[in-house]
């Protein structure tokens, strides 16, 4: 089943086509990568998804239901989360406290109960907490949960990241070079973490430059190139696809091997 | 246990101040002290906005004239005064959402300019709406026989020290009030937005609409603030409503510790007791640099403390645990 489509999506800005004419789909259950050289448009692909951006043409379904144009907040709640490609945490707040804000989406309590303490406020409370502890557990960061969030590693602010996203509930999960600046241990352990997002029955899609990572999780690999989708496959079919080839290495000199540290 | 036994011990302290005041020659200070909680109860509404959207409000001033114009008018009209404090409150309430409504889907740097602006047109209406306000000469509830007393129950509050325990019980009401918002969904929404806000956005924050609730939250402080002291003082002018107010009242919110409840209350204390105390001990000669030393010391915290004198600190959570066993550490 496609839980996600898009279909003509294009996006200019200014003079720049950042994004022309992308038809993509992912099924439900599915790891799926995007992937392509740095300004090819996967990170603008994300924004128009999530709402950051409206497209200048092209529709995006999701579950069956146009969903672009409309604000971020209605599509995080339709089931559609995502990790940012630098790293962006409530810094100040508490680890728990990040993963308690991806509860926001799912939960209702506004003013006047607050005010008020009703049961119903103290019910929905402790849902919230308990169900961002059960977050924070699954990605192993539970023993964390009093710390600022900017006293975390790197590595385990990614996962933070990761944990609020899965705390909004969401089908679909994209994450933003989510292994970026990992040594091969982390990123053999976000690969972990990924598959088992991903038995949890979340559909993921993930932006990476790592291509160890792309090709050992992914059953399909999505190949962007100065704003077009140039290729689509498996990823034995994309590793030997000639355009690809010549998107990394014909006229930009960069390797799929390196990976790009983007913490720099 | 210290925490406990220390809050105890203030308001225990704050409890007794007037009585031990009262009738010496010291009374004043029961008055000062009156006013550094309706500052209080502003500074709570402020940090709101300042401490936890991360907006910059320049005119809140403005709000607290609208909360104590419409008391001073409402009064003279024959009103009651819980009705009239009530309307105080709806009327801030209201201007302050047709304010937001267009200006909180701008940029913050926009909203300072904005308020900023709002805080000026509203003290020069005030000035000149002569037909309304009685224009520069304000308007005196004194001598008028329409005016109802203010009264709780059977207690007729007309002393310095009545109103003081009146702003006492009615900031205690706010300090709850702000601890249980800022402790829930909401106030998380907020300090998420002030973190971050892009990340907000896309975390399922309705970004426009908590910060709208929280805007409007801030000015009811101001009405209700406003609305007693039309009724303390007895009288309004717009000169109590200046722009330098507004930027004070930032300033006690920002050295007292953004987004931190004890912070605000320590900062409104320092900046309206110093000058104080500075004018009773002071020789003649040096009055008049007071402020000069006053901004000194405003400058210094900034530069060697700028988290504010009591940051705000997280609530520690017992992991693992259900919410009932929570620890409380903010």
């Amino acid at each position: 089943m496609i839980l996600l489509k898009t279909s003509g999506l294009s996006k200019t800005f200014g003079g720049l086509k950042a994004l022309s004419d992308i038809d993509f789909s992912i099924s439900s259950g599915e790891i799926a990568s995007l992937i392509g050289p740095n300004g090819a448009g996967k990170t603008t692909f994300f924004n128009l998804l999530t709402g950051v951006y409206k497209p200048d043409a092209g529709e995006i379904d999701f579950c069956g239901e146009r969903i672009d144009g409309r604000p971020p907040y209605w599509i995080t709640k339709r089931g559609l989360a995502r990790t940012f490609q630098n790293i962006r945490l409530f810094n100040n707040m508490t680890v728990l406290e990040n993963v308690m804000v991806g509860r926001h989406c799912r939960t209702r309590s506004e003013l006047f109960t607050a005010l008020l303490r009703t049961p119903g406020f103290f019910r929905e409370e402790k849902e919230i907490a308990e169900s961002a502890m059960e977050r924070l557990r699954f990605v192993g960061l539970l023993d964390d949960g009093n710390e600022l969030a900017k006293n975390l590693p790197y590595g385990a602010q990614r996962k933070l990241e990761i944990a609020r996203a899965l705390a909004t509930e969401p089908k679909l999960l994209l994450l933003d070079e989510p292994s970026a600046g990992m040594n091969h241990a982390e990123s053999l352990e976000m690969a972990q973490l990924i598959q088992r997002i991903s038995k949890e029955g979340i559909t993921i899609l993930l932006i990476e430059h790592r291509m160890s990572l792309v090709m050992k999780i992914s059953q399909n690999v999505h190949v962007l190139d100065h704003g077009f989708k140039i290729a689509e496959g498996t990823p034995d079919h994309i590793q030997n696809h000639p355009k690809v080839i010549e998107a990394y290495l014909g006229s930009t000199q960069e390797t799929p091997e390196i990976t790009i540290d983007a913490r720099g | 246990m210290t925490k406990k036994i220390s809050i105890g011990f203030l308001l225990l302290a704050s409890l007794a101040l007037p009585l031990l005041f009262q009738n010496s020659s010291y009374s004043y200070v029961i008055r000062i002290f009156g006013l550094v909680g309706l500052y209080m109860i502003m500074g709570l509404g402020l940090n709101i906005v300042v401490g936890f959207l991360g907006l910059l409000d320049l005119g809140f001033m403005a709000f607290y004239a609208i909360g104590a114009y419409t008391m001073a008018l409402l009064s003279k009209a024959g009103v009651g005064f819980w009705p009239a404090l009530f309307c105080s409150v709806s009327l801030t309430v209201a201007v302050r959402a047709l304010l937001g409504a267009p200006v909180l889907r701008l940029r913050g740097d926009y909203l300072a300019i904005v308020t900023l602006g709002f805080g000026e047109i509203t003290r020069i209406v005030l000035n000149n709406w002569d037909s309304v306000t009685n224009g520069p000469r304000g308007i005196s509830l004194i001598t008028d026989a329409n005016i109802k007393p203010v009264s709780v129950f059977r207690w007729t509050l007309s002393t310095n020290t009545d109103f003081y325990y009146l702003i006492f019980f009615m900031l205690l009401l706010c300090i709850v009030m702000t601890r249980r918002v800022l402790n829930s969904r909401m106030g998380r929404a907020w300090m998420a937005i002030r973190e971050d806000e892009v990340a907000a956005r896309l975390t399922g924050i309705e970004l426009t609409r908590m910060k709208m609730i929280g805007f409007v939250m801030s000015a009811a402080f101001a009405g209700l603030a406003g609305g007693i002291f039309a009724r303390w003082e007895n009288f309004v002018t717009p000169e109590s409503f200046t722009f330098w107010e507004s930027v004070m009242l930032v300033a006690m919110v920002v050295i007292g510790g953004m987004g931190s409840i004890p912070g605000t209350l320590v900062g409104v204390s320092i900046v309206v007791l110093v000058p104080e105390i500075l004018r009773n001990v002071l020789s003649p000669g040096l009055m008049s640099w007071r402020y000069l030393l006053f901004g000194v010391a405003l400058v210094a915290i900034a530069v060697f403390r700028p988290q504010g004198i009591w940051p705000s600190r997280r609530r520690e959570r017992e992991l693992n645990a259900p919410l009932s066993e929570m620890k409380e550490v903010s």
